[in-house]
């Protein structure tokens, strides 16, 4: 829904063509901590006036304000649309195909990689009519005007024969394109449905700048398959974002440790890379730690700076998102004072229990049980 | 050669006048002297060209250290204990009485239908069966705001009483960012899912936060117009598992 949309700033398949959502909101009407209703903008395309508080709302995650009514930008539907799907050897040639595609300045409205076991959950769950290879392969749309749309098509063609590209199959009638593109429309869904028994999927996202998409691609398959985690990638390769599901048994304590740590590295590398701990999902409570790190004690302090002018009482959605303060992010020590002391400020301990207002102990700094 | 003999002997012959006769005739018997004689040697000097050199490197590093550790906190390890809290030193929210009484006001503007504290209500707004991490703790009640004049409401009463509040429209979270670890009420704008208006020459339209986009696009596209941004949305894989 367009409020969650708004409240983390995601994206999706055409993120690299029409960009993300903070590209798309003209205004918002925002209720404060305090009651006050503001709106940010009136309705122009574009404007040079003042601070850009529509951009400071989006992503917020409703802890500086509550969004009440938003004003969007609309594109124009397409004239011709087209779906092209190309198999490859490996990620690398992926990834080199759609590096060429983006230098070369073909204007793709979308292009998507599923990693080689993504394809066959998509095979083993049966919801598309179409078998798939056990490849990586790559999902590409085009829209434009007729002439252009076939011109595209045959630019990407020519460039992933050149990198080994297998069978490129493409189509501009609609009900073809719907089946072409259902691999990439019914991965998640595929992904769950393969669940058994108390098997769980943690999906979870990061980006990196382009370059080194593969690279990181590669190595987090690899942990993966060291580790013996049942994991698929999923990319919107031309942003050098990609999406990870993990299979685990979720009454295994054991086995959700691994995957915590293997998705705790992954977040690392990204950061390592320079990419973001968080392309699409946002932060919500189980990435703080990651944008401590990714953006440093600085940057945050500007973060905390403008939510507590905002937010002095700090009701807004507490918990979530960047501006933490030192003890927000374990809440169970915010909460948990030493049982020796009891403070006159702060409501006693057993009350605070009995209303449910306080975290158990069994939790780890992250919430997690 | 007999003169320089004779140049010499003078200067150690002749006494007082002698000397200081001697003096500038030593010099000179020096400059005339083509003896090898060593050269007398000023004291030699702590600052040899090493030394120098040594110096310099060492004030220079002290100097860059000291301003790099001035400058930004690129270089400072972001741990959190280091990050000085701003606000109120730790969150103080309301009580049970001081939560009954928000509700009661609650739901005496908004309608008795307004609010909700039902079990299953609360677990469906605090609960998110997309996310990887989740929480015990629910929200104390959910508030079903129409407009944003009772939106307003709603925030007055939860700042006044310091309840926490939360919003809430698809619930398809993935990484809890509904969640209400200190409880709180939870706002769902499930009534306000209006497209107020269309304006096809401008290319926008107005709506309200409980609108999905692929509900948005398939009532505006007779217009030609469209909402690009498309997230996996949590209807679409509702339908799809039925």
């Amino acid at each position: 829904m367009i409020g969650g949309m708004v409240g983390t700033g995601c994206s999706g398949t055409n993120a690299v063509r029409y960009g993300t959502m903070r590209d798309w909101v003209i205004n918002l009407t925002v209720v404060l901590a305090d009651g006050s209703v503001i709106k940010t903008r009136r309705r122009p395309r574009k404007s040079a006036a003042g601070y850009n508080l529509t951009g400071l709302f989006v992503g917020s995650e409703g802890t500086l304000g509550v969004v009440t009514e938003i004003t969007l930008k609309l594109a124009v539907i397409p004239q011709q649309t087209s779906v092209a799907v190309c198999s490859f050897p490996s990620i690398r040639d992926c990834a080199a195909t759609s590096a060429k595609v983006m230098r070369s300045g073909i204007p793709v409205a979308a292009m998507e990689i599923m990693d080689e076991v993504q394809m066959d959950v998509v095979n083993r769950a049966g919801a598309t009519k179409k078998k798939w290879t056990k490849t990586p392969t790559l999902f590409f749309k085009f829209s434009g005007t007729p002439g252009a749309v076939a011109e595209h098509v045959e630019q990407v063609r020519q460039i992933s024969t050149q990198h080994r590209g297998g069978e490129f199959e493409f189509t501009v009638d609609e009900d073809e394109q719907k089946a072409l593109w259902s691999a990439r429309k019914e991965s998640l869904w595929s992904m769950l449905a393969l669940r058994k028994g108390n098997e769980e999927v943690w999906s979870t996202d990061v980006a990196v700048p382009m370059s080194r998409l593969a690279e990181i691609v590669e190595i987090s398959k690899k942990e993966m398959d060291d580790l013996g985690l049942f994991a698929s990638v999923l990319g919107h390769i031309g942003d050098g974002n990609f999406h990870e599901s993990i299979m685990y048994d979720a009454k295994n304590p054991e086995q959700r440790k691994k995957v915590e740590a293997c998705v705790q590295r992954m977040v690392e590398r990204a950061l390592e890379m320079e990419g973001t701990c968080t392309g699409e999902h946002g932060i919500g409570i189980g990435k703080k730690e990651s944008l401590v790190k990714e953006l440093g004690v600085d940057t945050i302090g500007v973060m905390q700076k403008l939510k507590s002018s905002l937010d002095p009482l700090w009701i807004m959605n507490p918990g979530e998102n960047g501006p933490l303060r030192s003890t927000a992010a374990r809440f169970k020590l915010t909460l948990l004072p030493p049982k020796a002391k009891s403070s006159t400020l702060r409501p006693p301990l057993n009350k605070l229990e009995e209303n449910g207002l306080v975290v158990t102990h069994d939790e780890d700094s992250m919430g997690r049980r | 050669m007999a003169s320089r003999i004779s140049t010499l002997r003078t200067a150690h012959t002749i006494a007082p006048i002698g000397r200081v006769v001697a003096r500038p005739l030593r010099r000179s018997a020096r400059w005339q002297s083509t003896a090898t004689k060593p050269v007398h040697q000023p004291p030699p000097s702590f600052w040899t060209t090493g030394r120098v050199l040594l110096f310099s490197a060492f004030t220079g590093s002290l100097t860059y250290l000291y301003g790099i550790n001035d400058t930004s906190s690129f270089f400072r390890s972001a741990k959190e204990s280091q990050i000085q809290p701003i606000g109120p030193a730790s969150p103080v929210y309301a009580t049970k009485p001081a939560l009954e009484k928000a509700i009661a006001e609650l739901r005496a503007k908004l309608g008795e239908d307004a609010v909700s504290t039902d079990d299953e209500v609360l677990h469906n707004h605090g609960y998110s069966e997309w996310s990887s991490v989740n929480i015990t703790t629910l929200p104390v009640a959910v508030a079903y705001p129409k407009n944003t004049a009772e939106v307003s409401e709603i925030a007055k009463c939860c700042s006044a009483n310091r309840i926490p509040l939360i919003p809430y429209s698809g619930g398809s979270s993935l990484e809890a960012n509904f969640s209400a670890p200190f409880g709180g009420v939870s706002v769902d704008f499930a009534h306000m899912d209006q497209v107020l208006a269309l304006r096809p020459d401008d290319m926008d339209v107005t709506v309200q936060p409980a609108v999905g986009w692929m509900t948005l696009n398939e009532k505006i596209k007779d217009s030609g117009l469209f909402f690009p941004v498309d997230p996996v949305s949590k209807i679409s894989i509702d339908q799809m598992i039925k």
